[in-house]
């Protein structure tokens, strides 16, 4: 993987999520390190990491959002399979924001993440890997025709991603106002 | 207010002496095969969703005094009582303001489900809902909480061949614009 689509999922992420909660996107580190996720987590139970799982990249990549949170912070997606939904419209997102790369085959990622057999005390979040991969500076290199196609990318993914709010956004939110929200009383 | 926490102490009680089962309230509860219900909703769904619609409203009722709860709780809630008496395992999803209801390993069929979180839904929280049946992929069921009006547009988006991802964005992009 290029450090010049590494910095436009980056990019992309950095925007999707500071649509909730603000939050930055700290660093890359390998997915390699990542402890697998439970599958039977409820809604807002995973571990603070959202995992990029790219085909080409015999590593694969964890996007770490939270490493100036507390080790306690965890995202409410139901479970791997949703990360990996998630993981689809973001690749497919940022493929189109790369024209010099062909599309990578990430429509299926592979289980690599395999869960444990029970649900058990949560995976401890990474804090000190982050070190392990800098971040070339190569958005400047992107044409000017890509960054409407990010654009468009972006405008796709605010109209349908899943909601990202870190644990401590959720607790505000009672499940009234998220019902509410859903039957459209609520915006 | 309730306990935050959903615990399964005194949850279900079983008289053997009079050979009572009693629910968490205390109402007398009786124990029906899966086999049985899926027959049943074979044979007659209509009946068999109007069944699961009051088994919900009945859940329903005992949950709204946590609705206003954090999120993450009354998911908490919800699921627990739904394992208790056998559902499944029951969790939400968020896509952008679209609610989903996820159930695995359950076997009864999507449109007594559907009927049932409506019950459960629509008692809690006192409002209009809906459950839209979204298919189900890899022994997971998913039904999409929204206004009872916005079902048949999931359900002709469906059959029209769209997943169930582009019905509930094109909804979104209808409400917002």
């Amino acid at each position: 993987m290029s450090a010049e689509r590494i910095a436009a999922l980056e990019t992309l992420l950095s925007r999707v999520v500071g649509r909730a909660g603000e939050r930055r996107v700290a660093g890359l580190v390998p997915a390699a390190t990542v402890p697998s996720l439970p599958r039977e987590s409820k809604l807002a139970t995973l571990p603070a990491h959202l995992l990029i799982v790219d085909d080409e990249d015999p590593e694969g990549l964890d996007i770490n959002l939270v490493d100036d949170l507390p080790s306690s912070t965890s995202l409410p997606i139901a479970d791997q399979h949703d990360l990996m939904m998630f993981d689809d419209l973001m690749s497919e997102s940022a493929s189109r924001l790369i024209a010099s790369e062909a599309p990578p085959a990430l429509q299926e990622p592979p289980p690599r993440h395999t869960p444990p057999p029970e649900s058990g005390p949560l995976p401890t979040p990474i804090d000190d890997s982050l070190e392990a991969l800098e971040i070339e500076e190569a958005t400047s290199m992107r044409p000017r025709d890509e960054a409407r196609e990010l654009e468009h990318a972006q405008a796709d993914l605010r109209a349908f991603a899943p909601q990202i709010e870190v644990r401590g956004a959720l607790k505000k939110t009672s499940f009234l106002d998220v019902l509410d929200a859903s039957i459209g009383l609520k915006s | 207010m309730q306990d935050a926490r959903f615990e399964l102490q005194g949850t279900l009680a079983v008289d053997l002496g009079t050979g009572v089962l009693s629910d968490p309230s205390g109402a007398p509860a009786w124990l029906v095969p899966i086999d049985v219900l899926c027959k049943f909703a074979a044979a007659d769904d209509r009946a068999a969703s109007h069944l699961a619609e009051l088994v919900g409203e009945q859940l329903g009722t005992r949950l709204g005094s946590r609705i206003t709860l954090e999120t993450d709780l009354f998911v908490e809630h919800l699921a627990g009582e739904c394992a208790l008496r056998g559902y499944g395992n029951v969790s939400l999803e968020r896509w952008g303001d679209a609610l989903i209801v996820r159930v695995a390993s359950s076997r009864l069929p999507a449109s007594v489900f559907a009927a049932f979180f409506s019950g459960v839904l629509r008692a809690a929280s006192k409002r209009e809902v809906g459950c839209a049946s979204l298919g189900e992929d890899e022994g997971v069921a998913r039904f999409f909480v929204c206004a009872p009006a916005l079902i048949p547009h999931v359900s002709r988006s469906l059959q029209a061949g769209e997943s169930w991802q582009q019905a509930i964005m094109a909804l979104s992009k209808r409400g917002s614009a």
